[in-house]
């Protein structure tokens, strides 16, 4: 039998879409709360407040979940509450636009953004400022770090080429050498012999059609 | 500089209209040979990013390593020797001259620190214009300006070189390329005077036989230059008289039958019936005025045109015994009979063989000629087919090369002698 998405998966894969990608979540009833979702772009986090259908049943337990949101408000650069997609009329859209928390409606099918949340900027705690700087301090440490390793690297890549050059220039020397070794084997040079002289001589190899060709002689008187 | 230096560097080069034939004197009976070609490369393509290629023109053994898609292959693949004649400006063709020999030079040039640049001997085209020899001349000193590899140039015609490399001082050279073919009279100098050049070569006869393989059902494979060469060289026969072979082919067909089996492929050609046309090949690079060819005229093959390139008349439908009558006849009367007395065939063209049981009907091409020169009356004919005809321009470059003094400088009057380059 299949398993049913859980409102956490199906609200999940909603933000997943918008490149909101699930960092946390809590699966146990917070107060006014059925579960809830932490998500982040790696630059902001978002906190979605999931109320499932039993919370509806009691007549407080909505206010609850509202204020709770609020709360949340100084914690994340955005809040949202997610409600089933029957219990929309019980939200005054309005309200929600007016203190910035987003409202989106879920059922089996799917989820569904109403209202988004209003991004602000979250106002850090002195421990929390304090961390960022020794975060950023080590980061511009491993920053310095890389560039040194990256000009090695490139140093080393630089000396690579070089010495590949080398290579392929040696590889075009020896092909040149190899090709000429596998031409036939030159003429002999013995002493040529001189143009206005008359052929055959003995013991000199030249090629056949030099021997005996009257064209020497004619072409030598050449002036 | 020393005779003995020059005749130790001597190095020719064979711009031919296939084939690119090189090397200096050291190499002996045969040059080295690449295709006559050059690839324009795609400077973004993977090979040429590979192989670290800075230039834009491949030549050479390489160029089967750089070739791409197949429609982009008539556009990169440049011939420049095609027709025997580059235009003054073609730029592409020039560009892959100058790349060939680049090529050649630097294969051969030594690392010896004597070494001052070979005395380089080329060879183009009888009827090359003059702009074709400066043009060689200008990519000579180009590449010398980047590496000293040519000490002195000069620039012979073929017929000549054909000449030499045959050891015959008086002749008549009948170079029959793809393209053209030229007669050239030559007695101790070319005859320039005389020279009668025809606009037809092995290109006219392989039109004819892709119309013939059209004809016989195989079409498909017509398109294709290459094979229907091949096809031209194993099954085209040379008649002796071509109304008598046709004759002899329609009464005996299975004697004149022949098929042709691609080499590596499953492909077979049969002529069947057909095969009487096997004579047409021969017949039509020796007399294209025969009644029988005007069908395919008339169908729309080309009919071989009279065209002027440069200063030269490139006669289309004259038949090959006219020809050389017509250029013997503008030598001197004394000169003439010992011209007829040694007429020299060279080229691919004319190497029609004589298949066993059909020497009643087949000739040889020097048979051919002395028949025809005959029926118009010139007697005392000798006719032979030079041996190894692909090496010969590269061996007459050689002996031109190693026999011609050093002191003696070219002029154009004469369009002899050496140019000094370095």
């Amino acid at each position: 039998m299949p398993r049913r998405s859980s409102p956490l998966d199906i609200v999940a894969a909603l933000y997943e879409e918008e490149g909101l990608y699930e960092v946390g979540r809590s699966e146990e009833a917070l107060l006014g709360t059925s579960a809830r979702l932490l998500l982040s772009d790696g630059k902001i986090e978002i906190a979605v407040n999931i109320l499932e259908e039993d919370v509806f049943t009691s007549r407080g337990a909505l206010h609850d979940a509202l204020l709770e949101a609020e709360k949340l408000l100084e914690r994340y650069e955005g809040v949202v509450i997610a409600i089933p997609r029957r219990y929309h009329r019980a939200i005054d859209e309005s309200v929600l636009m007016k203190h910035g928390i987003g409202l989106v409606i879920y059922d089996n099918m799917g989820a569904e953004e109403i209202v988004p949340p209003r991004i602000r900027e979250r106002k850090r705690s002195p421990t929390e400022v304090s961390d960022l700087e020794k975060i950023t301090q080590h980061r511009s440490e491993e920053i310095v770090e890389l560039k040194r390793e990256l000009s090695r690297v490139l140093r080393i890549l630089e000396e690579f080429e070089a010495r590949l050059d080398r290579l392929e220039k040696e590889q075009r020397r020896l092909s040149l050498k190899i090709g000429r070794l596998e031409l036939p084997k030159p003429v002999e040079k013995t002493q040529l012999p001189e143009t206005t002289m008359e052929y055959p001589r003995e013991g000199e190899k030249l090629p056949s059609f030099l021997q005996d060709n009257p064209w020497v002689k004619i072409l030598s008187r050449r002036e | 500089m020393s005779e003995e230096y020059k005749r130790e560097h001597v190095f020719g080069l064979d711009y031919g209209t296939s084939d690119f034939k090189y090397g200096p004197i050291t190499l002996g009976e045969e040059p080295e040979v690449v295709e006559s070609r050059g690839y324009f490369v795609e400077r973004e393509s993977i090979m040429s990013k590979l192989m670290n290629v800075d230039r834009e023109v491949v030549v050479g053994k390489d160029v089967p390593l750089f070739l791409e898609a197949r429609e982009n292959l008539a556009e990169r693949m440049i011939y420049p020797m095609r027709n025997g004649i580059i235009e003054k400006d073609d730029v592409k063709a020039w560009r892959v001259v100058k790349e060939l020999t680049r090529y050649a030079l630097e294969a051969f040039a030594p690392s010896d620190p004597e070494f001052q640049g070979f005395y380089v001997v080329a060879s183009l085209s009888m009827v090359s214009p003059r702009y074709m020899y400066e043009n060689l001349f200008k990519i000579f000193r180009e590449i010398n300006e980047e590496k000293l590899l040519i000490k002195a140039a000069t620039i012979i015609p073929q017929p000549l070189a054909v000449a030499i490399a045959h050891k015959i001082p008086t002749c008549v050279v009948v170079e029959s390329g793809h393209g053209n073919t030229q007669i050239c009279p030559i007695s101790m100098y070319p005859i320039r005077n005389a020279v009668i050049a025809l606009n037809r070569g092995g290109g006219a006869a392989n039109t004819l036989m892709a119309e013939i393989l059209k004809d016989v059902g195989y079409g498909d494979l017509a398109k294709e230059e290459g094979l229907v060469r091949m096809v031209k060289e194993s099954l085209g026969l040379l008649p002796r008289d071509l109304d008598e072979a046709i004759r002899y082919a329609k009464e005996n067909p299975e004697k004149v039958r022949e098929s042709f089996r691609v080499p590596r492929t499953r492909i077979t050609i049969d002529l069947g019936e057909n095969s009487w046309t096997r004579f047409l090949i021969g017949e039509y690079v020796f007399n294209p005025t025969h009644e029988i060819f005007q069908s395919y005229f008339a169908r729309g093959m080309p009919k071989p045109s009279d065209v002027k390139i440069g200063d030269t008349y490139f006669y289309g439908m004259m038949d090959m015994a006219e020809a050389i009558i017509s250029s013997v006849e503008r030598c001197s009367i004394e000169l003439q009979p010992h011209l007829y007395s040694k007429i020299l065939l060279s080229g691919g063209n004319f190497g029609w063989s004589v298949p066993s049981g059909l020497e009643n009907v087949a000739v040889t091409s020097d048979t051919k000629l002395k028949m025809m020169l005959g029926e118009k009356g010139i007697e005392d004919v000798e006719v032979s087919i030079t041996s190894e005809p692909r090496f010969s321009v590269w061996r007459g470059c050689i002996v031109y090369g190693y026999a011609v003094p050093i002191d003696y400088e070219w002029r154009w009057e004469r369009m002899e002698g050496w140019l000094n380059l370095a």
